[in-house]
């Protein structure tokens, strides 16, 4: 329960420059993410923050307290592992009681925090088993109760759900941020899984080499990419080449490297210049009529059916592919061979367009 | 622009000062462990290698110049070197002195004690190399009944170290053995005897094809199943799954396994010695055995030590070093070859019809006989009376062995002691050692790890040269005037601790290191994390995790301290110090006792050897679960 402050962090690995100057501001009770490509720096700032890395430059400011150096058993931050970290020889009870006993609470107070915790995290039952004897899910409960329960300043969240299938990861990432919020505490929690960040966060940081590359609300980073670097990270979608051939009252006319022409509202009038556009799988659908505005052509080439969509993928005749989800006319587009013709529409304006120094114009 | 110039000479200044700044921060951030690092580098630099440069110095350098004169008369002498020696009259000597019995002596070879000594070893390991990877495969891969029980007979010729083998082979194979006395003259008339060279790589093979086994073995079994299931999924035969899979992953376990055998027999002294000790005079001729006599022969006649003993034992230390280095590089490869994810399934193995099954059992029931024929041995010559025949069983063996004031009592006191106390030793520093060495990240860290686990192949005939050179008093090398006057001959169970300390030292320090290796660090941080300080840390999560690899790992350093025989027999040159090695090495002829002190070695080992087994093997169930 605080607030978090990054100033100008800095960390090396011999000849690597981890993490770039990365400054953050995180308020209290807000769950932040960072997220990223694997190797982007958003571990090294994580375990920085729980002091197991010394940052070569830079300062971790907790309350306005300057804790950079400040050894990682003195700042009562609770962490989940990736691996989660459960001592195998102490019983779930054992394990989440560990850090109340360091703080030489009472037994009989620890006990209570302790069953009190079990419940919160559904393990009851299951207070004397060993870790090994746990499910991945419950072992992932017993660390998130063990961390919680030295009612830490930050709770530091490294990639904690990763190891657990699909729907578990669903159904934690949930309970994970309702337990959260319900104790008020400061989250720090890392990902490369972008509808994980999505889901989870107040905020989120995307991270590139070492920098933040935007800071805003899953909204934000969702529908206001600041770079083709967060707009192809955070949603399906596709990056395509093109060029402004005119435009009048900022309305473009962009002309693909497939030839294939796309009318789009922009921020200004501009001529003849070099875009990239990101279009998501979903703003795409089927078109018959070739006389449709926006249409992108080529053939079939992959389709697999995923129940309520059908993803597709279409060869343009420059080479270049795109690909789509389509909930229409579906039962005409399952029999459809791969191979022929066919033309997709985006539905208007949403295409994401960057200019060559990769600022949105759009 | 820095200066382009290729100086070497300032590249090396500039890098040695980086290296001692650096080690000069990193005191600063973690005192405690480079406290450890500089005392364990102490004892180490002053018990080894010191004593190990001393021998090397005396190889190179006598009175200051390349000893020349000693290597011509070395490789001059005959007795070193006798290749053109006709091998046949040698190999098998046929002997009809007695008119009872018409005598085939299997003598093997003699060269000479250079090329005997490398013939022993190659001997040695080419035997224990087929042995042990014919009897990995059969168990690994091949569907037997009653597989747990030939696993646990294979271990047996563990539970012996070879020169106590030596004694069982001789009570019963040896010219008076009861197989010769007993079975072979009555019947057939003829009494057969391996000597020599032929015994000694008789009994060091029965003894080091287990190695060899389990080294193939864990290597057959760690493997992932799924790469010979690809394998036979794209139609190759079993044949070629074994030639193209199984034998290529398995090799780097081969290879090391097969230099660790070379290196052990070589320096193998006990063996020669406990024959030598019954009257083998071709069993005197290997490097170990020379210098052993030679050191008692020189010491009580001319209080020093000839020249040409360094070179000798320069020549063995130089390669085994060589060998570490080997096996360490394979050992490194064999971990790459393991790496796999997602291993599912199990070995498909061969079921033989049965026919192909009494074959494989002909071949477990002559291996076991033929190896576990020295604990018979052992057995029955422990419990009769030595000389009489027919067996007459008695325990008046085992009274002397227990008689402390008189008999072998304080051979066996004496062993108790000093093993117990190095034993203690190693355990407090191994385990700092092997914390530091697989927990920090220090400079000059892979040196340190090399310092702490070579002794596995230093020979210990080498090391105790070293002792009687560094300490001993004697004006045979002045390297760098170190020179104590603590005499090893009159202070001897002090010595005989630090060297057991050294020699044993790796393998504790490898039992701790494992469990580390299985103890993720990132079960320290989480303590860290919540709180907890160092020294909390690993008291209330490290130990607990290694508690049994620790004391698996004690049992080990102290069985093979009980068993130890090359400094031993080196170093101590009175009865009052003796041990049981000492004495079985010693007591020339006196079967009977030597046999019972045989069983009693044989029992701590078993005892030891079981318990290690149900440690690490509870342990490792426990505490995979994560």
């Amino acid at each position: 329960m605080a607030n978090l402050n990054l100033e100008n962090l800095n960390i090396h690995y011999e000849d690597f420059h981890a993490v770039k100057g990365v400054d953050l501001s995180i308020g209290d009770g807000e769950i932040v993410t960072l997220l990223g490509p694997s190797g982007c720096g958003k571990t090294s700032i994580l375990r920085s923050i729980a002091g197991f890395i010394i940052p070569s430059d830079g300062k971790v400011i907790l309350e306005n307290e300057d804790i950079t150096l400040l050894p990682p058993q003195k700042r009562d931050m609770g962490m989940i592992f990736q691996n989660y970290a459960l001592w195998p020889h102490m019983t779930v009870k054992e394990n989440i009681g560990y850090g109340l006993k360091i703080r030489k609470l009472p037994s009989k107070e620890i006990e209570e925090k302790v069953m009190n915790l079990v419940k919160q995290v559904q393990l009851e039952g299951h207070e004397t088993k060993y870790p090994g004897q746990l499910s991945g899910g419950q072992q992932q409960r017993v660390a998130l109760a063990r961390a919680l329960a030295i009612e830490p300043t930050i709770l530091l969240c490294d990639e904690p759900l990763s190891n657990l299938d699909f729907k578990l990861r669903v159904e934690l990432r949930t309970e994970i941020r309702d337990v959260a919020k319900k104790f008020g505490v400061t989250v720090v929690y890392v990902t490369h899984d972008q509808t994980e960040a999505l889901a989870i966060s107040d905020s989120i940081a995307v991270m590139n080499f070492g920098n933040v590359v935007q800071l805003g609300t899953p909204l934000e980073i969702f529908s206001n990419p600041n770079s083709h670097f967060v707009g192809r990270f955070v949603g399906q979608n596709n990056l395509l080449n093109g060029q402004i051939t005119n435009s009048k009252n900022n309305i473009a006319h962009i002309t693909l490297s497939s030839g294939d022409v796309l009318e789009q509202l922009l921020e200004k009038s501009y001529e003849n210049k070099n875009v990239k556009l990101i279009i998501r799988h979903d703003d795409l659908v089927l078109s018959f009529d070739k006389n449709d505005a926006n249409l992108i052509s080529g053939k079939l080439s992959y389709k697999a059916y995923m129940g309520n969509f059908l993803q597709i993928e279409i060869d343009l005749n420059d080479g270049s592919k795109i690909m789509a989800n389509i909930s229409d006319h579906l039962e005409k587009l399952v029999s459809m061979e791969l191979g022929s013709e066919i033309s997709l529409q985006m539905i208007s304006n949403k295409a994401l367009v960057f200019d060559e120094e990769d600022n949105r114009i759009h | 622009m820095e200066n382009n110039s290729p100086d070497l000479l300032e590249t090396k200044s500039y890098n040695l000062r980086e290296t001692l700044i650096s080690i000069r921060r990193e005191m600063r951030d973690d005192p405690i462990s480079w406290s450890i690092i500089i005392f364990i580098t102490a004892f180490f630099g002053l018990f080894m290698i010191v004593p190990l440069l001393q021998v090397m110095f005396g190889a190179f350098f006598s009175n200051g110049n390349f000893p020349f004169s000693t290597y011509q008369e070395i490789f001059q002498r005959q007795y070193f070197f006798d290749p053109s020696r006709n091998a046949d009259t040698y190999f098998i000597r046929i002997d009809s002195s007695d008119p009872n019995f018409t005598a085939y002596l299997l003598k093997g070879p003699d060269y000479g004690v250079f090329l005997n000594t490398i013939f022993m070893g190659v001997a040695s390991t080419i035997l224990s190399l087929v042995i042990g990877i014919f009897t990995a495969f059969l168990m690994a891969r091949v569907e037997l009944p009653g597989k747990t029980l030939l696993g646990g007979f294979l271990l047996i010729p563990l539970v012996l170290p070879p020169f106590v083998s030596g004694i069982g082979y001789m009570a019963l194979l040896g010219y008076n053995g009861l197989v010769n006395t007993e079975i072979l003259e009555p019947l057939f008339g003829i009494r057969i005897v391996l000597q020599g060279m032929f015994a000694i790589v008789f009994v060091q093979s029965a003894h080091y094809f287990t190695l060899i086994y389990l080294n193939v073995y864990s290597s057959l079994m760690n493997a992932d199943p799924s790469l010979e299931e690809a394998a036979e999924n794209m139609g190759a035969t079993r044949f070629q799954v074994v030639r193209n899979v199984t034998l290529p992953l398995a090799l780097p376990g081969i290879a090391s396994g097969s230099i660790l055998v070379l290196i052990l027999s070589m320096e193998d002294l006990g063996t020669p010695a406990i024959f030598a000790g019954f009257g083998d005079l071709t069993a005197r001729k290997t490097i170990t055995y020379y210098i052993l006599s030679t050191v008692r022969q020189s010491l009580s006649e001319t209080g020093r030590l000839p020249a040409e003993l360094s070179i000798l034992s320069a020549f063995l230390l130089i390669l085994s070093i060589i060998g570490f280095f080997m096996i360490r590089r394979y050992t490194e490869k064999r971990q790459y070859s393991m790496i796999s994810k997602g291993r599912a399934g199990t070995f498909r193995t061969a079921n033989p019809n049965i026919l192909y099954l009494i074959a494989i059992y002909s071949y477990f029931i002559i291996l076991l006989t033929l190896s576990l024929i020295p604990h018979i041995g052992i057995f029955i010559a422990s419990l009769t009376e030595p000389g009489i025949l027919p067996l007459k069983w008695s325990t008046s063996n085992y009274q002397e062995l227990f008689d402390l004031e008189n008999g072998f009592g304080s051979y066996i006191k004496n062993t108790m002691i000093f093993s117990l106390i190095s034993t203690g030793v190693i355990v407090i520093l191994a385990t700092m050692a092997g914390y530091v060495a697989n927990r920090k990240q220090f400079t000059g860290r892979s040196a340190f790890d090399t310092m702490i686990t070579i002794p596995l192949a230093i020979p210990g005939v080498v090391l105790g040269i070293g002792f009687i050179l560094l300490f001993g008093g004697t004006d045979a090398i002045p390297f760098g005037n170190i020179q104590l006057t603590f005499n090893p001959l009159i202070y001897a169970p002090i010595i005989l601790i630090i060297s057991y300390t050294i020699r044993k030292f790796p393998f504790t320090v490898r039992a701790v290191y494992a469990g580390l290796q299985q103890t993720d660090a990132v079960l320290e941080e989480a303590a860290h994390n919540l709180g907890a300080s160092k020294g909390r840390t690993i008291y209330n999560v490290i130990i607990p995790l290694i508690v049994l690899n620790i004391v698996a790992g004690a049992l080990i350093a102290l069985v093979y301290n009980m068993s130890e025989v090359s400094t031993t027999l080196i170093l101590v040159n009175t009865q009052t110090h003796g041990t049981v090695t000492w004495a079985m090495a010693d007591a020339n002829g006196k079967i009977g006792a030597l046999a019972a002190m045989g069983m009693f070695l044989m029992f701590l080992q078993a005892l030891s050897l079981f318990i290690t087994n149900v440690l690490l093997k509870n342990r490792a169930e426990a505490i995979t679960g994560i």
